[in-house]
């Protein structure tokens, strides 16, 4: 009887983190150079018109598109580095693509600094990406402080959240919609 | 084994013995309570009496501000005057009260006084009131449109004159002329400095927690003449006023370029300060207005620079690794009070107002954020971090540290005129939370939340005006 | 059990009980707590010794002093020579006390200085003292003649005979009546029976206890007074008062000066200024002091009133 319970228990946990697991790339992407056009028909194209080199492509093809930062520190550690590598592999498959990115603080600071430090987190996750071979003409920083929380609670949780640098790919240049 | 039962008896007795030979000790009972207040003899041996006397409270004056009687009905481009004289007066009660220093007696219970009462007052019913001041004063529309309003403040007990002011304002100003006539009664029965006509800039704020819509609106100190400057498309961010009162220089996210404007409240108008593609934001006047101080973020470093307001090259004041932010003249022009984390956290600095012989001043554990000079220059106001966020104040030199709130998340202090009361803002917890403006005495008495249409937040008190 | 188990046991329960005994009879020892309670004493503070004469309660219109019969005046004995001049003693003593000088008598200082004291008038105005005689003993000091008993005569002194130093020297002597003794009288007899000697000036006691009235009336008022702000309580103000001998003011109180000024409390000096003056105003006029005191020196026709904030 106990063994069964277990058994159930241990299934249902399976089931229930099955879908927690990373989301792969569904295909390999296309050597550099190759067929430009991907019709809507075409093999495996999957959900619409994924164009590529688009914003959506890019939150479709990277693992994130945010990496997260300790209290008050701006460092990028081992998972933020898998992550801007990833980002940093999509960019160079995709020469033109010009990205912004935010940085972004939680609510346990004053306004003036968490704008300063917002900046710091930016350029930080910035020059990792220029350390790995983008050029620095196409990225923008820009900092938001603590204007602009992922999640609203006022707990670690939430915070650990809201410390973050978001990469936005800018499509032909207009704009990302609100500020 | 009866050896050693023996030798703990004894033990035992012996250690017993001893404190049997202590007697208790005499209770000598409550010494006399000295005679009260005895008064000193003669100090100098020489002829004259001299009485010593000591005494007083601490709090709030109780004070009587009867409507003022208007000199003859008459219709003017602000209402007529005895509704006027009602709402002098209540101006000038609610300044007082709001103060914390003062109890106006309840309106609907003073007597109405009559015009020629005003220079004569009825000492005898006051001194019954329990009032230890008067304020009286009239109502008069003048021939040309303007408004003549006289206010009059009396000692009860002295049964004397202690000060009298008349003030001539357009209609549109009538509110006005009550904030004078109460700064005219706070400073004579204080011996602190005018502050009730000025006005608050600050950011109104209204909308979820993660898409904020903020807008840059202007008020009079007491919540009056409330009006919006912005429309709230862009974040807008920390509004200051000029010294002449004529612009605010706030920050913007317009166009995506976190960049610092000064908006001219005459005209609307707003020109950009700095042109560089760099973030800029905490935008300062200098006491004189010449200087606009500011921050800006490069590369990951924030430092503090400083423009001429009217525009030119902008000079560099601070180059430590770090984020050095904020910033806040001292009232003489010639020292600046910043805040920087290139000790490893942010602590507060003094340097010259061109940037040099930086020294810090705080040391008392826990971090230092967004210093503001006194208008007195005798304390710099800050927000010191530590769990919990609270506003306090310091003196200039650093040192004699007086924290003067105490809850979550209270920050961004802004001083009155005067240098004696506090505005800042707090914010709520949780996903819900919101922002309000508070203001507090600097003895830590009188907190009490700043009524605004919407929320609120980053306030900067403004000058008096003039 | 055990034969040394019992004995131990025996030992151990006598040694308790010969603990509990000892223990016992110090707690009967031990003396009744209440009998050290100390009785509260009354101080009052005020110099006894003073430079002039004083008294108490001045007579600005005292009896007459009658001059004392007198017989010839004879050789007093012969001094000590260090005879330390009569200081007013601390108690209320009337004169039996022999090195006291005796009372009033046309003389202006009973200091044994060995010379003829130049006869004054006895004029009923308030002239030096000779001790400060308390005021309830006083009937009976100041008019008592003479004591035949004291020795020492303030007056005219004459050389002594004799052959040793002391024997020859100036020795006090009784008086002499000048020819002009009545140099002054009015010829009107005075119908003053004030028994109290007259003086110059309200001695410290009494000034001490005058002070303490004004005090008490004005302390309900001051009570009342409300601080202006942080650091006020640091400035001690001192105003000079006029007061009508009915109580109420003559006038408008003087400043005379500050205490405890910096540049912190500056601004509050103002407002201090006006909190002491409302606190006597608020209190006037006062009441039950004793009009005798009113327009001496040191009377309160004329004091200055001391004020600060508590803290």
């Amino acid at each position: 009887m106990a063994k069964t319970t277990t058994t159930l228990l241990i299934g249902a946990a399976i089931l229930a983190t099955a879908a927690c697991s990373k989301k792969r790339p569904e295909t390999l992407p296309p050597p550099p150079g190759a067929a430009v056009d991907q019709g809507p028909g075409g093999p495996g194209g999957g959900v619409g018109a994924v164009v590529p080199g688009s914003a959506e492509d890019f939150r479709r093809s990277v693992a994130s598109d945010t990496v997260n930062f300790g209290l008050d520190m701006y460092d990028i550690d081992g998972t933020a580095r898998g992550i801007l590598d990833s980002q940093a592999d999509w960019l160079q498959r995709y020469p033109n693509a010009r990205i912004t990115l935010e940085g972004h603080c939680d609510e346990r600071g004053t306004r003036e600094y968490n704008l300063a430090l917002g900046d710091r987190r930016a350029n930080s996750a910035k020059n990792y990406l220029v350390a790995r071979g983008i050029s620095a003409s196409r990225i923008t920083t820009i900092s938001y402080g603590k204007e602009r929380p992922a999640a609203l609670g006022s707990d670690e949780a939430s915070y650990a959240q809201n410390r973050r640098a978001v990469t936005v790919v800018l499509s032909g240049g207009g704009s990302m919609g609100g500020v | 084994m009866i050896r050693t039962l023996l030798a703990l008896s004894l033990t035992l007795l012996a250690g017993s013995a001893a404190t049997a030979q202590q007697l208790p000790t005499p209770d000598v009972g409550d010494p006399a309570p000295a005679p009260a207040q005895a008064p000193a003899a003669p100090a100098n041996g020489g002829s004259e009496l001299v009485v010593d006397v000591t005494g007083g409270i601490s709090a709030p004056l109780p004070i009587a501000i009867p409507v003022m009687p208007a000199v003859s009905v008459a219709q003017t481009a602000a209402g007529s005057t005895d509704a006027l004289g009602r709402q002098l007066a209540e101006i000038v009660t609610n300044d007082l009260r709001n103060s914390g220093l003062f109890t106006p007696l309840d309106p609907s219970r003073l007597r109405s006084v009559t015009f020629p009462e005003v220079t004569a007052p009825a000492y005898d019913y006051w001194g019954g009131t329990g009032a230890q001041a008067l304020v009286q004063g009239y109502v008069r529309a003048n021939g040309d449109g303007t408004l003549t309003v006289g206010c009059y403040l009396y000692d009860v007990s002295s049964r004397a004159e202690l000060s009298r002011q008349g003030f001539v304002v357009s209609p549109g100003d009538w509110r006005r002329a009550a904030h004078k006539c109460a700064d005219t009664v706070y400073t004579r029965l204080t011996g602190e400095g005018p502050y009730f006509d000025s006005r608050v800039v600050y950011v109104s704020e209204t909308g979820p927690k993660a898409k904020r819509i903020k807008r840059l609106a202007i008020m009079d100190q007491d919540g009056a003449n409330h009006r919006f400057l912005t429309n709230g498309q862009t974040i807008v961010l920390t509004p200051r006023f000029a010294p002449n009162q004529q612009s605010i220089v706030y920050m913007s996210y317009l166009g995506r370029i976190p960049s610092i404007y000064v908006y001219d409240i005459g005209s609307g108008r707003q020109r950009l300060v700095v042109r560089n593609a760099a973030t800029t934001f905490a935008p300062r006047f200098s006491p004189d207005g010449r200087y606009i101080l500011y921050s800006q973020a490069t590369g990951g470093n924030t430092d503090i620079y400083r423009v001429s307001s009217g525009g030119g090259a902008p000079q560099r004041l601070t180059n430590a690794p770090g984020i050095d932010t904020g910033g806040s003249y001292s009232p003489d022009g010639r020292r600046i009070v910043f805040e920087s984390d290139r000790s490893g956290g942010q602590q507060l600095y003094v340097m010259n107002a061109d940037g040099s012989n930086q020294q810090r001043i705080s040391f008392g554990g826990g971090r230092y954020a967004t210093p503001v000079w006194s208008p007195r220059g005798d304390l710099i106001a800050f927000t010191r971090i530590a769990g919990a966020f609270r506003v306090g104040v310091m003196n200039a030199g650093g040192g004699g540290e007086k924290l003067l709130t105490n809850s979550w998340q209270d920050e961004g202090p802004s001083w009155a005129p005067n240098g004696r009361v506090l505005m800042f803002f707090r914010q709520g917890r949780g996903n819900a939370g919101k922002a309000d403006l508070w203001s507090v005495d600097l003895t830590g008495v009188n907190e009490r939340r700043v009524p605004t249409p919407l929320d609120g937040s980053d306030p900067g008190w403004g000058p008096l005006r003039p | 059990m055990e034969r040394s188990e019992k004995i131990g046991l025996g030992v151990a329960g006598a040694g308790h009980l010969i603990l509990f005994g000892l223990l016992s009879i110090g707690f009967l020892a031990t003396p009744n707590p209440a009998k050290f309670k100390q009785q509260p004493m009354e101080v009052s503070l005020a110099p006894e010794v003073a430079i002039e004469q004083a008294a108490p309660e001045i007579a600005t219109d005292p009896a007459q002093s009658v001059a004392p019969e007198e017989g010839l005046p004879e050789d007093a004995a012969p001094p000590a020579p260090d005879q330390p001049a009569p200081a007013p003693e601390p108690e209320p003593r009337p004169a039996p006390a022999p090195p006291e000088p005796a009372p009033p008598r046309p003389a202006p200082r009973p200091a044994p200085a060995p010379k003829p004291a130049p006869v004054r008038p006895a004029k009923p105005k308030p002239a030096p003292a000779a001790e400060r005689a308390p005021a309830r003993p006083a009937p009976k000091a100041p008019a008592k003649p003479a004591r035949t008993a004291a020795p020492v005569r303030p007056a005219a002194a004459t050389r002594g005979s004799g052959s040793t130093q002391t024997a020859t020297a100036t020795k006090p002597r009784g008086s002499r009546l000048g020819a002009d003794f009545l140099k002054g009288l009015s010829p009107e007899a005075s119908n003053s029976r004030n028994p109290n000697p007259p003086a110059t000036r309200i001695g410290a006691r009494a000034a001490a206890n005058i002070g303490s009235a004004i005090q008490r009336q004005i302390q309900p008022c001051a009570n009342r007074q409300v601080t202006p702000g942080p650091g006020a309580e640091r400035i001690r103000v001192a105003i000079n008062l006029r007061i009508n001998k009915d109580g109420s003011l003559a006038g408008r109180p003087t400043v005379r000066g500050h205490d405890g000024v910096d540049g912190e409390n500056e601004r509050y000096v103002a407002r201090v200024d006006d909190l002491a003056i409302a606190a006597f105003v608020g209190c006037a006029p006062l009441t039950g002091l004793p009009p005798e005191l009113y327009a001496v020196p040191g009377g309160w026709s004329n004091f200055t009133l001391r004020y600060k904030l508590p803290g």
